[in-house]
């Protein structure tokens, strides 16, 4: 599962910044990948989208890095899976 | 032949604070905010609730039930804004000055509110027809050619469109024109409705609406928030105004513009110092004759962290700098109605020698290390005065004014 999701932050990065997959690495940074807060923006779009997710906008202004990315959604469904419906 | 002096002698606005200058003045020179829970849409599943609405607009009592018809929200505040202005110049309007008479208006968005009902006819109730007015309601140029058409003003007439800095971008080009003698007379400001459903889960993928409320230059603001309305000047030669009689509020005395050519949406530190200086050199004003800066201030990180720099770069270190206020904290981000409206701000502040507040202060940001009458207007008469727009895709404009105490 926890592959999987890094999986699917990868690919959507190396689609969003029409990059080869293997450029894109958990451990980049947005500046390595050239990545501005408008791809950002366009990044977080498409994985709440695929993920079926909400991030709010004070996560969304912190994230600079793709594990900062994983393990934010990582964070936000884990809090999902345990509050209350 | 030397350039004219030109002088702002009537005023009109409508927006969160009130309909009408008297009310909008007496709540920015309060520090009161108009800021609150949008109504007007229905903001389930936004992920903010706040805006800077105007309350209480009947159009029918502005407008016949046909005209009203005609016109978007956005284009009913500019004609409401632009009525109360000349009236409150006390110009009378001839065949032959309507002649030299010009209208410059600026909105961002057109009747963006009109083109979201039709979509909603088409996409989501299934319908197969939109509105026949839509086209004449929906075109950005509504509110100046609805002026022209009702004042019978037969000019230039034209309206910008530059995101946040249009009404800057109009106020200044008319200004021009009535300095350069092409004109004799302008009406020129900018009016904006942005409270659509589809338009607001646009800003809301954008991430920089604040949940709270907008705090420009606060160590605490977590971006901007919407407002709406329309507010117009009307410019006239000086001299003129004077052998009428006129009551002159202030000088519009220069006009400045520059582009970032960096980025769509984060700002340079550079395009807004070239465009303060651009202006105080059209205005033939020296840096510390300006008392009074009315700030872009949005209340983003972004803005007002460059906004301050380029402030601090022109006008040199704080001991020596002007009061800087951001009326956004009080009339909500207006977009192209923005520049209008703190045009208005800066006049009257100018004017009365009231300089109004950035309201919703909590405590300073050390990237903002500016004077900015936080919570409560101050009693200062100042010489002159900048207000700042700074657009998305980089466009910048500043308005320079000069008071007659």
């Amino acid at each position: 599962m926890p592959d999987s999701l890094v999986e699917t932050v990868v690919s959507a990065i190396a689609e969003v910044k029409r990059l080869p997959r293997e450029r894109v690495s958990l451990d980049s940074t947005f500046a390595e990948l050239g990545m501005d807060s408008l791809d950002t923006l366009t990044l977080l779009f498409e994985l709440e989208s695929r993920l079926r997710i909400a991030v709010p906008d004070e996560a969304a202004k912190s994230v600079r890095t793709v594990r900062d990315i994983v393990e934010g959604i990582r964070g936000l469904t884990a809090g999902a899976a345990t509050s209350p419906p | 032949m030397s350039a004219r002096r030109v002088a702002v002698t009537g005023l009109g606005a409508i927006c969160a604070l009130g309909r009408g200058v008297e009310a909008t003045w007496a709540a920015l020179s309060e520090g009161r905010s108009g800021i609150g829970p949008i109504e007007s849409v229905d903001g389930a599943g936004l992920r903010f609730s706040n805006g800077a609405e105007v309350r209480d607009f009947d159009p029918a009592r502005h407008l016949d039930s046909s005209r009203a018809d005609l016109l978007d929200r956005f284009a009913q505040f500019a004609l409401v804004a632009a009525r109360e202005a000349l009236s409150d110049s006390g110009v009378a309007l001839t065949a032959e000055l309507a002649l030299r008479t010009a209208v410059f208006t600026g909105s961002c968005l057109g009747g963006q509110s009109t083109q979201d009902a039709g979509f909603v006819e088409l996409y989501r109730r299934g319908r197969e027809r939109v509105h026949p007015l839509s086209i004449p309601r929906i075109m950005a140029n509504a509110g100046a050619s609805q002026i022209a058409m009702e004042l019978g003003v037969r000019g230039p007439c034209c309206t910008m469109s530059t995101a946040c800095s249009s009404a800057n971008h109009a106020i200044g080009h008319a200004f021009w024109l009535v300095r350069s003698g092409v004109a004799e007379l302008a009406l020129a400001g900018g009016s904006e409705a942005p409270f659509s459903p589809g338009h607001l889960k646009a800003w809301e993928a954008l991430r920089v609406i604040a949940p709270d409320t907008c705090r420009p230059f606060c160590r605490d603001r977590l971006g901007m928030i919407l407002g709406e309305g329309g507010a117009m000047l009307v410019l006239e030669p000086l001299e003129a105004a004077q052998a009428r009689g006129a009551r002159v509020y202030a000088e519009i005395s220069g006009f400045g513009m520059s582009a970032d050519a960096h980025h769509v949406t984060q700002p340079t530190v550079d395009g807004p110092v070239r465009a303060m200086r651009a202006a105080l050199s059209d205005a033939g004003l020296a840096p510390d004759q300006v008392g009074y800066v009315n700030a872009h201030g949005t209340g983003t990180r972004g803005n007002d962290s460059a906004e301050a720099r380029a402030i601090r770069e022109v006008f040199g270190p704080r001991r020596a700098s002007p009061a800087v206020s951001s009326t956004k904290s009080m009339h909500g981000h207006a977009l192209g109605a923005a520049g209008a409206l703190e045009a208005v701000a800066t006049v009257l502040a100018l004017h009365t020698g009231i300089l109004p507040p950035t309201a919703n202060f909590t405590a300073p940001d050390p990237e903002c290390d500016l004077d900015v009458v936080p919570n409560e207007a101050r009693t200062a008469r100042v010489e002159a005065a900048l207000s700042n727009s700074f657009a998305f895709g980089g466009l910048n404009a500043v308005l320079a004014f000069r008071s007659r105490g």
